[in-house]
């Protein structure tokens, strides 16, 4: 029963995020140290706007953004948009051209190539961003990955937890934000030089 | 009534994934108001857990997923820890059900076996089942019976599988071990998670609840949701799920 009480207690920590999805801790300002796996190991297929069928390892080489969401999400998606934009915004120069972003969605039935298309002008999301839609399969596999939990509600829409993760250059994670809050860890991890 | 028990303990008999549903699927915690009956189609599901047996024909079989070869974004350290070597059981039972399995290996396995892990509502359709009814969730004297597992502590040794098989021909569900489903990301998600300023689930909110089913599903809930994918834990396993009939 010991374990029961804990699990309830976890549960009613008052967080959106899962009690423990929190794989990394803060990372030192301006020198993260990744030694945990790479991300990039998932094979994992995504189709971007284009039309054309990436791996997750899109960005290799970039610090990368990465987060999940659903086009016709009309209040939580556009405030992660808002934040990510943000984040970048705070870059120094070189760093925020090195920078990318990748939003993979988890409604691979409705964000079809032409509707990420229709989403990356109405944010005027440059070439640094990358949508993609995954396979329901492949984006329960990502979601889990990242921390983020969802689940597909009556009426297309869906229900989910908001959470940012930033890659380095090899693909491990260097920083998370859990909800939408603050994203100032997130811009120190994207100065790692 | 009792013939058809009668036929469904002779059908446990062979080893093949056992039909489950269609039916429907009434969550204790309705994520919304539109999700408080859920028609779960027809499924297969195994009859029993997984065992450290067939978890070893599958390293042999997919050696990825040894644990001296498997990429450690998929387990956490203590990966199959309970075997003596990454092919050898040693002092474990194989028909003991095969535990400290993260979710993406339980995913493989499945995939592996042409199947899938069950979702949440299938999960929770089939172990609705007593011996003899398909629905005895209602009834409190079942409801005590999985709620007095609850509060054992796991035991050093797992038992072998082989409980008495519930009104769907299937085995212990409830008893043994925990299982992962395919969706446990889901589970706790609801439309309040999107607004960081309320808890997503309290215990409040599972002492006031008035149907008897609640506390133990909570329990079970709470697991779910306190779950990371790479999770790797003594007390936990898994079955695998078929939208097609196979034979094994």
């Amino acid at each position: 029963m010991r374990l029961a009480i804990a699990l309830l207690a976890a549960a009613c920590s008052g967080h959106p995020a899962p009690p423990r999805a929190a794989p990394a801790p803060a990372p030192p300002a301006r020198a993260p140290v990744a030694t945990g796996p790479s991300l990039y190991d998932l094979a994992l297929p995504l189709t971007r706007a284009s039309g054309d069928v990436v791996g997750l390892d899109v960005d290799r080489g970039h610090p990368t953004l990465i987060s999940m969401f659903y086009g016709s999400c009309s209040v939580a998606c556009p405030v992660l948009v808002d934040k990510i934009a943000g984040a970048l915004a705070q870059l120094p120069d070189a760093d925020r051209r090195d920078a990318r972003v990748l939003l993979v969605s988890f409604d691979p039935a409705r964000d079809t190539p032409a509707r990420l298309r229709e989403l990356a002008n109405e944010h005027r999301l440059d070439a640094r961003w990358t949508l993609a839609a995954a396979s329901d399969g492949d984006a329960r596999t990502l979601a889990a990955v990242l921390g983020i939990r969802y689940r597909a509600a009556p009426g297309g829409q869906f229900f989910h937890t908001a959470a940012v993760v930033a890659l380095d250059r090899d693909g491990r994670i260097v920083a998370r934000m859990d909800g939408l809050g603050d994203p100032a860890s997130l811009v120190d991890a994207l100065q790692q030089r | 009534m009792k013939t058809a028990a009668l036929l469904l303990v002779a059908a446990a008999a062979h080893a093949g994934p056992a039909r489950v549903g269609p039916g429907v699927y009434r969550p204790a915690f309705p994520a919304s108001p539109a999700e408080r009956a859920i028609p779960v189609p027809a499924f297969w599901l195994d009859r029993e857990p997984v065992t450290n047996a067939d978890y070893l024909a599958f390293v042999r079989a997919v050696p990825q997923w040894r644990r001296d070869r498997v990429r450690p974004i998929f387990v956490a350290s203590d990966y199959l820890a309970g075997w003596a070597a990454a092919d050898d059981l040693g002092a474990v039972s194989p028909r003991a059900p095969v535990v400290r399995v993260s979710w993406f290996a339980a995913r493989a396995y499945c995939a592996w076996r042409g199947g899938r892990l069950p979702r949440e509502a299938e999960w929770e359709l089939a172990a609705a089942a007593d011996g003899h009814r398909r629905d005895a969730s209602a009834d409190p004297a079942f409801q005590a019976q999985v709620l007095a597992w609850y509060a054992h502590p796991t035991r050093a040794t797992l038992p072998d599988i082989g409980g008495a098989p519930n009104a769907w021909g299937i085995r212990d569900l409830h008893g043994l071990v925990w299982e992962w489903i395919d969706d446990f990301t889901a589970a706790l998600v609801t439309a309040d998670s999107r607004d960081p300023t309320r808890s997503q689930v309290c215990g409040a909110e599972a002492a006031a609840a008035k149907d008897p089913r609640a506390y133990a599903t909570f329990l079970r809930f709470a697991f779910r949701g306190a779950l990371d994918a790479r999770d790797t834990i003594a007390s936990l396993g898994f079955r695998c799920a078929y939208d097609r009939e196979v034979s094994r």
